[in-house]
Formats: structure tokens, C-alpha cells, sequence
């Protein structure tokens, strides 16, 4: 991908990967990877990120003698993915205005 | 390099973080190994890059959050700390590095001095107030007039250097806010910068590789 991916659509990826459902680290990062091309190493900082925001809970569950540790989204962190969906679609048509319409005259 | 080895150099690297912290990281990044199989352990290790590198971002993140939570000076001092380590972790060259932490050790001892020096100008009224009062008892024997006189100038300058001292403080508190912030913002933007600059290169590099073998056998 061309265009640059700031920390705050980063966070609102991983939120909505999370709406589906509660996941853990691996398949949580292979789902962000399927949208938007982003290295591995950075995913934890944004987990970490988001945690520490209450935008997420963690919970460890047993899975073949070591734990899986699980990512749910708080009430919180759904209140801040429409944010910024609600965000992202002013910019959205900001930038579509441009890039596709044209300015208009 | 082995999972165990690549692991353990992770949290040598992370030693300066609280250790709630590195458990978290650690395990996250131990528990994905763990999920990807021996079989693509290498792979996977490969993609994420030196455990350095891994650790830097990990740095800097914490290093913004800690300033946004508490900007207190002795906080500061210690995010100035993970902030540089963070520089130095990161691949970049060695000489730029030098550079940036010359840059700000300069400021650090430029602030350092000023408050100093401040703070010398505080003691020295104070201290040279006491000893023209107690010169002015001395001669209250002799003089009354140029008795009261000297205690008068000692009291003045005994205040005046007490009234400097809590600036003195205050000016220190807002220098090392000034340096950490500065050190958190522009540094670690740099860094990460000249990272995503060197992890494009590295990529580059990895496909003209993989180009030139591929032409190889033709």
C-alpha cells in the first residue's frame, strides 16, 4: 500500500476485527494483515495501546497445556470505533471529493 | 537464531521497563511463536527483525504514553532515559545516534547549568544577608545607626535570596519537562522515521535478493 497508515486507523482496525469477535494475538494480527499491510512486530504496541485505554480486556484460557491470551472489546472500545467510522467516512468523502471528483469549480 | 535465544535477548533488551510490562510483552510475542509452529518459528522471527528493533518500538510507545500519564520531572528524567535507549536500539547509523544524543546531553547540561547558577545566586544573597546582619550586631556597640543599617541591607538580601529559591525550583521542574517532552516528540518521531526508512530499504534489498536468485538459474 501506497498511502501511510496512522496509529489512530491502526486502532480502529483492530477494534472492529475485535466487534466480530472476542480472539487471540495470532489470529488477531493474521486478520488485521488480510486488510491493510502492516508489519507483525507492530501489532502488540497497539494492543498495549488500546488496553491501556480500556478499549479492550484481556483473559487467558487453556489451550493444549499453555495459555491463550484472549482480546474482547470493552464498552468503551465501541464507543470509540464509531467514532471513528463516523470520522473516517467525513474524511473519506473529503479525499473522494479530490481524487475522484475533482475539485469542483 | 533460536526461538529461546531470540526470546531471551527481547527481554534483556526491555530490562528498563516496569517488569508488569515486559511479562505482558513477553508473553504476547511467546504465545504467537507458539502459535505459528516450530516449523515457521524462522520465518515468522525473520519478518519481525532484530529483537532490538521489536524492543524499540516497544520503548517508544511506552516512553509517549509515560509522558502523557504523569509529566512530572523525576518521570521525565527516566523517560529521557527509555528515549535514548530506544535511539540506540534502533538500526540506525551509529553516527546519527551520536549525534542526536550529543544534541541532547548538550541541552541537558546547558538547562542543568543555567538552574545551577540560579541556584547559586539564591544561596549566595542568603548567605551574605546572614553575614551582614550578624556584622550589623556586632556594631550595634559602636554605631546604633550603622548597626540598624546592616541588618537592614542583611534582612533585604536573606529575603531576596529565599524569594529566589522556589523560582530556582520551579525553573527546574519546567526544564526537565521541556527536555523530556522535547526528547519523547521529536526524537522518537526521528527514530521511527529513519526506522520505517530502514525497514523499507531492508524490504528493497530482500526482493532484489530474491530477484537475482530467481534469474539465477535461467
Amino acid at each position: 500500500m501506497v498511502f501511510q497508515l496512522g496509529s489512530a486507523l491502526l486502532d480502529a482496525c483492530v477494534l472492529a476485527v475485535l466487534t466480530k469477535a472476542d480472539t487471540y494475538g495470532y489470529i488477531l494480527t493474521q486478520n488485521v494483515k488480510e486488510m491493510i499491510d502492516v508489519s507483525e512486530s507492530s501489532l502488540y504496541p497497539v494492543l498495549r495501546r488500546l488496553q491501556k485505554d480500556d478499549c479492550l480486556t484481556t483473559y487467558d484460557q487453556p489451550f493444549q497445556g499453555r495459555n491463550r491470551r484472549y482480546y474482547s472489546i470493552t464498552e468503551q472500545g465501541r464507543e470509540r470505533l464509531t467514532e471513528y467510522a463516523e470520522e473516517w467516512q467525513q474524511y473519506k468523502t473529503k479525499v473522494d471529493k479530490i481524487l475522484i471528483g475533482g475539485i469542483e469549480q | 537464531m533460536k526461538k529461546e535465544e531470540y526470546l531471551l535477548q527481547l527481554r534483556k533488551k526491555l530490562v528498563k521497563l516496569p517488569p508488569d510490562d515486559v511479562n505482558d510483552a513477553m508473553e504476547y510475542y511467546e504465545e504467537y511463536l507458539e502459535e505459528v509452529g516450530p516449523e515457521n518459528e524462522e520465518t515468522t522471527m525473520m519478518a519481525w527483525g532484530s529483537p532490538s528493533r521489536i524492543a524499540s518500538q516497544i520503548m517508544a510507545q511506552y516512553a509517549v504514553k509515560q509522558m502523557s500519564i504523569d509529566p512530572s520531572a523525576k518521570k521525565g528524567l527516566s523517560t529521557v532515559w527509555i528515549v535514548l535507549l530506544a535511539v540506540f536500539a534502533s538500526p540506525i547509523a551509529v553516527p546519527l545516534a551520536a549525534a542526536l544524543v550529543a544534541v541532547v546531553l548538550a541541552l541537558v547540561v546547558t538547562i542543568i547549568a543555567l538552574i545551577a547558577s540560579l541556584g547559586c545566586v539564591a544561596v549566595s544573597f542568603a548567605g551574605s544577608g546572614i553575614v551582614t546582619i550578624i556584622a550589623g550586631f556586632c556594631l550595634l556597640t559602636k554605631s546604633i545607626q550603622t548597626a540598624v543599617f546592616y541588618i537592614g541591607v542583611g534582612l533585604f538580601l536573606t529575603g531576596a535570596g529565599i524569594a529566589i529559591m522556589p523560582c530556582v525550583v520551579w525553573l527546574s521542574k519546567k526544564g526537565f519537562n521541556f527536555i523530556a517532552t522535547f526528547c519523547s516528540k521529536y526524537l522518537l518521531s526521528l527514530q521511527i522515521k529513519s526506522q520505517t526508512l530502514f525497514e523499507k530499504k531492508a524490504t528493497t534489498k530482500c526482493k532484489q535478493g530474491k530477484k537475482a536468485t530467481a534469474k539465477a538459474p535461467t
